[in-house]
Formats: structure tokens, sequence, C-alpha cells
């Protein structure tokens, strides 16, 4: 008797989903309508419920903190141009012009940055107000003050680009053999000098991206990255499913069926480490699945090596996984 | 009935503070509708960063003609201020047109604060999903796959999607329905300025 109820309850909890994610067939159908004759309410809630998780995950995907940012910006801005009626704003105007001045003074004795990053992150904002996180080893280059037709940036390295967009000043960045021009968009680039490939992997927007050559030209949108080879001189577009190209900033990894060798090479690269694997130990043969937000490597490491039934020892800096 | 008017003065309170030039019950109502009406303009523009732009501009011009501008509702009034500046994007665009014959009135259910406090609650429940269950909802909801295809891609037998996507709903609904008829019972609670 409770078997069958048991089996009652999974058919049509089965069901329901197959109904509201449009995989039903006509004869699961009258099986649905008749187990709903017995709870005529919850197909409705369901349905409700089906719409709501959607909107609800629409929802997370837009960065609310950041456009408020954006709009303060902007309410400050216009306010100081255009009201001048109180002393307040005179006094504000009067600062912001001193303030510029000095800018201007410390500025404009150069008129181009070149920040560089060797074993550490940095977080560089342009004139535009775009952000520009450095990976280790990278360096940027640019104008102070964006005049010109594109706001350009030279990168040598690897970085994460969020551009505000302006669509009268399409912003450039040039590599060593790439050159990627957007309006407004986030993404990453990896370019380190003399590699054998670059990569882009866009985050939202689109991207364009051509060879220096002018040979070939792509056009990414979210989800989309490109490889160019050096030694083929040519671009390859691919869909990436996990945000792992950028977990050397956000340390948010994810394994998605991924082999202990995967797993090594996306540890080195988030973490800046080596990591040394026992001879013997069949790598591709050991996979994970598994999400981590932020946790310190050692946790990862632990996490990943207790699952596959390994452990770990460090010796002068490098990490070694060997036999339990 | 008393929900309603509550939200009413909530509204106006809000648009008092905002008249006087107060930032903070600014901020509040912008984090409150931004994601709502972002949502709403991409069904018009249909791109992310067009939509966010234009909302956020909606935004900035509120601020700026907040000592002109006679608002009586604050959603209604979002909601037209949106419309219209995805329709002067568009301009003559045919897109408009026709997306307004199939949607008689462009859905906005979802804006106030009771309202954002239950669909934060459904992000947390789907968190909560075991790993594999999480990711075959989202499969199937977010990214619109089969059944067929998730199950190729997780390398699983679509009858074990089948029994998690079963699972995945049931927990969802079982977490979600009390709080709902909870919310909905409750008065809403006044926001602190």
């Amino acid at each position: 008797m409770r078997e069958m109820k048991k089996d009652n309850n999974n058919i049509s909890w089965s069901l329901l989903a197959k109904d509201v994610s449009g995989e039903m067939s006509s004869d699961e159908h009258l099986l649905l309508q008749k187990e709903l004759a017995k709870n005529p309410d919850i197909e409705k809630q369901v349905k409700k419920l089906w719409g709501d998780a959607r909107y609800a995950q629409e929802l997370e995907s837009i960065d609310t903190n950041k456009a408020w940012a954006k709009v303060k910006n902007e309410m400050s801005s216009n306010q100081s141009t255009s009201r001048l009626k109180t002393y307040s704003s005179i006094a504000a105007v009067f600062a912001l012009v001193l303030a510029s001045t000095w800018f201007f003074n410390i500025f404009s004795d150069k008129s181009t940055a070149v920040i560089s990053t060797s074993h550490e992150l940095q977080q560089v904002i342009l004139p535009d107000g775009s952000s520009v996180d450095l990976n280790h080893g990278s360096t940027i280059k640019f104008a102070k003050n964006f005049t010109g037709k594109y706001r350009k940036v030279k990168l040598s390295g690897e970085a994460f680009f969020d551009v505000v967009r302006n669509e009268e000043k399409p912003f450039v960045i040039e590599t060593e053999k790439l050159n990627i021009q957007v309006l407004g968009t986030s993404f990453n680039v990896k370019a380190y000098k003399g590699a054998h490939s670059s990569e882009v992997t866009v985050s939202s927007g689109k991207v364009s991206v051509n060879t220096l050559s002018g040979a070939e030209k792509v056009m990414l949108e979210a989800g989309d990255a490109v490889n160019y080879s050096t030694a083929s001189n040519s671009l390859d577009i691919h869909k990436v499913h996990t945000a792992n190209y950028k977990a050397w900033k956000t340390k948010e990894i994810e394994f998605d069926n991924n082999s202990l060798t995967e797993i090594i090479v996306i540890l080195e690269d988030t973490y800046h480490i080596k990591i040394e694997l026992e001879e013997g130990i069949v790598s591709d043969n050991m996979v994970l699945d598994a999400t981590f937000s932020q946790h310190s490597l050692e946790h990862v490491l632990e996490s990943v090596c207790s699952s596959l039934n390994l452990d770990y020892t460090i010796t002068e800096g490098v990490y070694r996984i060997h036999n339990n | 009935m008393d929900q309603k008017s509550d939200l009413k003065n909530q509204d106006e309170l809000l648009l008092r503070k905002i008249k006087a030039g107060d930032e903070r019950a600014f901020e509040l109502v912008f984090k409150n509708y931004y994601p709502h009406l972002v949502l709403l303009a991409q069904k018009y523009l249909g791109d992310r960063d067009l939509s966010e732009s234009a909302v956020q501009s909606v935004f900035v011009k509120m601020w700026e003609t907040r000592d002109k501008v006679e608002i009586r509702s604050l959603k209604g009034f979002l909601v037209v201020a949106v419309r219209n500046r995805c329709t002067n994007e568009l301009k003559h665009r045919q897109v408009v047109r026709e997306y307004e014959k199939e949607h008689e009135q462009p859905e906005t259910a979802w804006m106030t604060f009771n309202e954002n406090v239950y669909l934060q609650r459904i992000n947390n429940v789907i968190d909560e999903l075991p790993e594999q269950r999480k990711r075959i909802f989202k499969m199937s909801r977010m990214d619109g796959l089969k059944y067929r295809e998730i199950a190729e891609k997780l390398n699983i037998s679509p009858k074990t999607v089948e029994v998690q996507m079963g699972k995945a709903l049931k927990y969802l609904r079982e977490q979600l329905q009390p709080l709902k008829k909870q919310l909905l019972a409750s008065i809403v609670l006044l926001i602190m300025l």
C-alpha cells in the first residue's frame, strides 16, 4: 500500500515537470489529467511557479548595484553643471575646478600611462570610467585622456575588461596579435607576449575581434570565446560553459565533468601556483563535478583530493598530488 | 485591500522624499524597480546592454526633473517612461507594433518589495538544490534544453533527467507555497528610511 502511494507521488511530480517543460506525450497528458482530478489546484500553482522561477533567475542576472553606481555618478555630475543657484553648488563647482586642475597638473606631464603587474592582481580605472583587472605579469598602456576617435589601450598579458558604453567612441584593445573592438561590455583577454595562443572570452554584450593582419574578423556574443593560434594565424570560435576563464579574478570555480588533468590546469591558472602529479596516477580517468566560490586553494585542493581518494603535500611552494 | 493602500502610502512617502532631494529614497526606488524594468525593456530591445542603459537614463531623467514632474503612481510612471524610451529607441521599427499586438499590456506583475522577497527566495531555493539537480533544472528552465539534450550533455539517462526534474519541482513548490501564502497575507512592511 505504502509502495503504491510513493510511486504515485513520483509519477505525478515528474509528469508535472514534463508538462511545464513541454516534454509531454499525449498518453502522458491523459494520465496527468487523471491525477490532477484529485488535486485541481496544483497544476495552476506549478505553472505559476515555473514562470516565476525563470523570472527570478533572470532578475538575479542583473547587477543592480553596479547600475546604481553609474546612475548615481550621472546624477551628481549633472547637478554640478546645471544648478549654480546656491552657494553650496558654487562651492562644489569651485572645488571641482580646483581638483581637475590638480589632476591635470599631475597627469599632463606625461600623456600615456603604463601599468604593470608582476605577482599581484591590480584593478585599473581608465579615464572613461571603464575598469580593467590585470592578472599577474600583465601590462596595460593607455592615453590619460581618451581624446580622438577611439578609446585605445594596449595590452600584453591577461585582463578582464568592464567597458563603459559609449557608442560614439568605440573601445579598442591592441595586443601583440589581435585587435579587439567593443562599444560597452565585459570580457576577458588572455594575450601574453610570445605565447602560442591568445584567447578572448565574452561575459556580456558583443565584442569584435580581428587579427592584426586584418585577414580574419569575428563577432562574439556573451558565452562565446575565440582562440587565436600563432602557428596557423587563425581564429577559432567556441562556446564556454563555465566561468573558469575569469576565476583568476573571481575565484569562482566550476568543475563540470573535468578530468584531474584539466582540474590541475584550472587550479594553476586560478591560484598562480604549480601543481605536480605523482607518476602512475591515471588522471584522465578521474573526473569531478563541483563548484567552489571564493574558497582558499587549500580548501579546494583538499576537496578535490579527498573526493578522488588522493592526498597532497607542499614542498618549496610546489604542490604535489599523490596517492593516499 | 489593506496591502494595496499601504503600498500606495509607501510610494507617496518615497515620492515626497525624492522631491525633497532625498537620494536615499531614490536609491530604494531604483533598487526595487531597476531589474524588473530592465527585463521589461529587454522585451522591446532584445539586447541586455541597451536595455540597461535605457532604464538608467530613465532614472537619471526622473531625478533631474523631480521638482517639475507630478507622479501619481511610481510603478505606472516608470513602466510608461521605460516603454516610451524603448519606442523612441526603436523609432519606426515594425518590431514595436508587432510586439504590442502580441502583448496587449506588457507584463509587470512583479514590482513590489514583498514580491521581491518572494522572488529572492525562489533563487535561494534553487540554489539549495543538490548540484546535479540544480544544473538539470537550470538547463531545462533557463537554457530551454530538451530532456534528451540535457541527458546527452550530462551523460545520464533521460529517465534520470525526468526524475530529477520532478524532484526539483516538488522541492520548489514545497519550499515556496507556504511562504507565498504568508507573504500575501502579511501587511507590507514599511521600509526604513
